[in-house]
């Protein structure tokens, strides 16, 4: 689903250049489940930026769905994202003016879907992930655990082909934490998603079947399950 | 399991316009005092131009309704309020040109009313002739036969009490001769603070002793149907070359062009509502780029996942717009309202269609202009901000 080749990018210019990529190659496929591990400024967020097609590297190739991307042209990399990749953010990055199920229906709708159907999935994947109760709540009355849970919502709700989660448990306590990732990974076998997701937290290898470290720009495969 | 709709759902139209209107919701203590600000600059502006528009109508009144087809004056008259004499034997000289249908005289000077009180009051008499040609249109209380007895004079009902009146049969002076209010008119303006008084020519002359019993101030022409103003007025012009020709819309345009353009009224009238409109703008900048400051992480939310940069753009927009029009809907509105209460009063409050919409139009194209600081600081937005919201 995923393939990088030689993949690099640094920071600053000049003598202040710094190499935080340093020709990554690797590749995930459908169904797989990664475990990002690495210390802080090690380069994991940049990696996660560039294969969310949100970063563009210094140079290398990416293929996502055997499609190489092209990162020159920003309007293509918008539809790409919206296609092809769900995100999950550290704070769950929820559109605060919007209820649960608008929150998830928008990715939906933003594909051509029209409002009904984006709203039929939206009620049917918020089912899944146990929030219909509070489908209609605006973030700011949810829990952490249930941001998380409408924000993975959110990532699902198009069968994207890969799904990318930047520490979606850092503000959650270790059992709420457990519960979310568990249903998670649950969610992305079941649906033959890529899911990559970045942590510290080492609680969570066993539910990845790859673990992953980086350090000083280099990705290092620490054990597959 | 069924809920209820979300707002999202109950909007209609494009995904970007239900976004704004969410998001509007959200702010919407905000958004509503915005909108009475910007409301209160499109009411000032639209209040600069209808007192333009009324004190251009006032001034242009007589004129406008007089019936006449072209105005016969001494040269170089700037507007109606300050002709000069010219000799009655002009009336006689208009209605032997051909195309000619009938001419009347009206005289006007400047005079002074006496109230009972002592208080004393320019004002603007209005000698009528034969037909009363120029005269009031419209009368409140008794007829305006009545400015036929001697000494008698009609009055508009907006001045009765700066005249120190209290209906027909009053007794003031002018210039030392008795003047007695025969009848009152209804709506009859005047735009330099100096009521019309409305009498005969030869009861004018004799409140004012400046002009001989021959002189006489403005010849007022109808032409005949279906004969050409232009060759008409190029026939009065030879015939009483001593004197200036205008049709009455050239007459109407150069005494609002003197006291609108010349007097400097207008241009502080459009100044101010110039200001008004780049004082909305500036409201409904502030409020947009506050509003998009505040929700940059948001809009790195959508851009990360799969919205493009056209419905951000359209959402800010919308926004924007959305505080012009409701801004023209709370000031249009209190206009409205404002030029209704004012009808009836000196200083109307008036509007034309054009006006009424080109303030708006204007504030509109404001409020979209406006956004440019917050559209750049969209277009500046990197989506890899959501990695470090």
């Amino acid at each position: 689903m995923i393939k990088c080749r030689k993949i690099s990018h640094s920071f600053g210019k000049g003598g202040a250049q710094l190499r935080i990529i340093n020709s990554l190659d690797f590749s995930v496929a459908r169904g797989e489940t990664c475990l990002l591990l690495g210390p802080s400024g090690s380069g994991k967020t940049t990696l996660l930026s560039i294969l969310g097609c949100l970063l563009t590297p210094d140079s290398g190739e990416y293929w996502l769905d055997q499609q190489l991307v092209r990162f020159d042209a920003p309007h293509r990399l918008a539809r790409l994202r919206a296609e092809k990749l769900g995100f999950v953010f550290q704070h769950s990055q929820l559109l605060p003016f919007l209820d649960v199920l608008s929150n998830v229906a928008i990715v939906a709708e933003n594909l051509g879907s029209t409002r009904r159907d984006s709203f039929q999935r939206a009620e049917f994947i918020c089912d899944r992930m146990g929030i219909f109760d509070c489908a209609k709540k605006l973030p700011s009355e949810l829990s952490g655990g249930q941001r998380q849970r409408v924000a993975i919502a959110r990532a699902l709700i198009h069968h994207p082909g890969v799904i990318l989660a930047d520490e979606p448990t850092a503000a959650l306590d270790w059992e709420r934490g457990q519960d979310v990732i568990g249903l998670f990974v649950e969610e992305a076998k079941q649906g033959q998603c890529a899911l990559i997701m970045v942590t510290h937290d080492t609680r969570l290898v066993p539910y990845f079947d790859r673990i992953l470290h980086i350090e000083n720009g280099n990705l290092i495969e620490v054990g597959k399950l | 399991m069924k809920t209820g709709k979300s707002l999202l759902q109950t909007v209609p139209g494009s995904l970007s316009f239900a976004l704004s209107v969410a998001m509007i919701w959200r702010r919407k203590g905000r958004v509503a005092l915005a909108i009475s600000g910007i409301g209160i600059l499109v009411f000032l502006a639209k209040a600069q131009i209808g007192l333009m528009v009324g004190w251009t109508n006032t001034n242009t009144a007589l004129i406008r309704h007089s019936g006449a087809d072209l105005w016969v004056m001494a040269r170089n008259t700037p507007a109606w309020d300050y002709g000069t004499a010219i000799p009655r034997q002009a009336v006689f000289q208009a209605r032997s040109v051909h195309g000619v249908a009938d001419a009347e005289a009206l005289f006007m000077a400047w005079n002074t009313w006496q109230r009972p009180d002592g208080r004393k009051v320019n004002v603007e008499l209005v000698g009528l002739d034969e037909k009363f040609w120029g005269g009031p249109w419209k009368m409140k209380s008794g007829n305006l036969s009545a400015i036929r007895r001697q000494d008698h004079v009609v009055v508009d009902e907006l001045y009765l009490s700066l005249l120190g009146a209290h209906g027909v049969g009053g007794d003031f002076e002018m210039y030392g001769r008795r003047a007695t209010i025969g009848a009152i008119s209804e709506g009859i303006r005047t735009f330099t603070a100096s009521p019309h008084i409305f009498t005969t020519i030869a009861n004018a002359i004799e409140y004012d002793r400046r002009y001989g019993s021959n002189q006489i101030t403005y010849v007022l022409v109808k032409c005949l149907p279906g004969v050409s103003l232009r060759t008409v007025q190029s026939s009065l012009r030879k015939e009483i070359d001593y004197a200036e020709v205008l049709t009455t819309r050239e007459f109407a345009r150069r005494t609002a062009a003197y006291w609108m353009i010349e007097t400097g009224v207008g241009f502080t009238v459009v100044l101010t509502a110039i200001l008004g409109l780049l004082v909305a703008a500036l409201i409904a900048s502030q409020t947009v780029m506050a509003s998009t400051r505040e929700a940059l992480p948001n809009y790195a939310t959508l851009r990360a996942i799969g919205f493009g940069r056209k419905p951000l753009v359209g959402m800010v927009l919308i926004q924007s717009i959305f505080l012009g029009v409701g801004g023209i809907g709370v000031g249009g509105g209190f206009f409205l309202w404002a030029s209704i209460a004012t009808a009836r009063t000196p200083v109307p409050l008036e509007y034309t269609p054009v006006t009424l919409m080109g303030v708006s139009f204007a504030i509109l194209i404001a409020c979209i202009v406006s956004t440019a600081p917050a559209l750049r600081l969209l277009f500046k937005l990197d989506p890899i901000a959501v990695f470090h919201a």
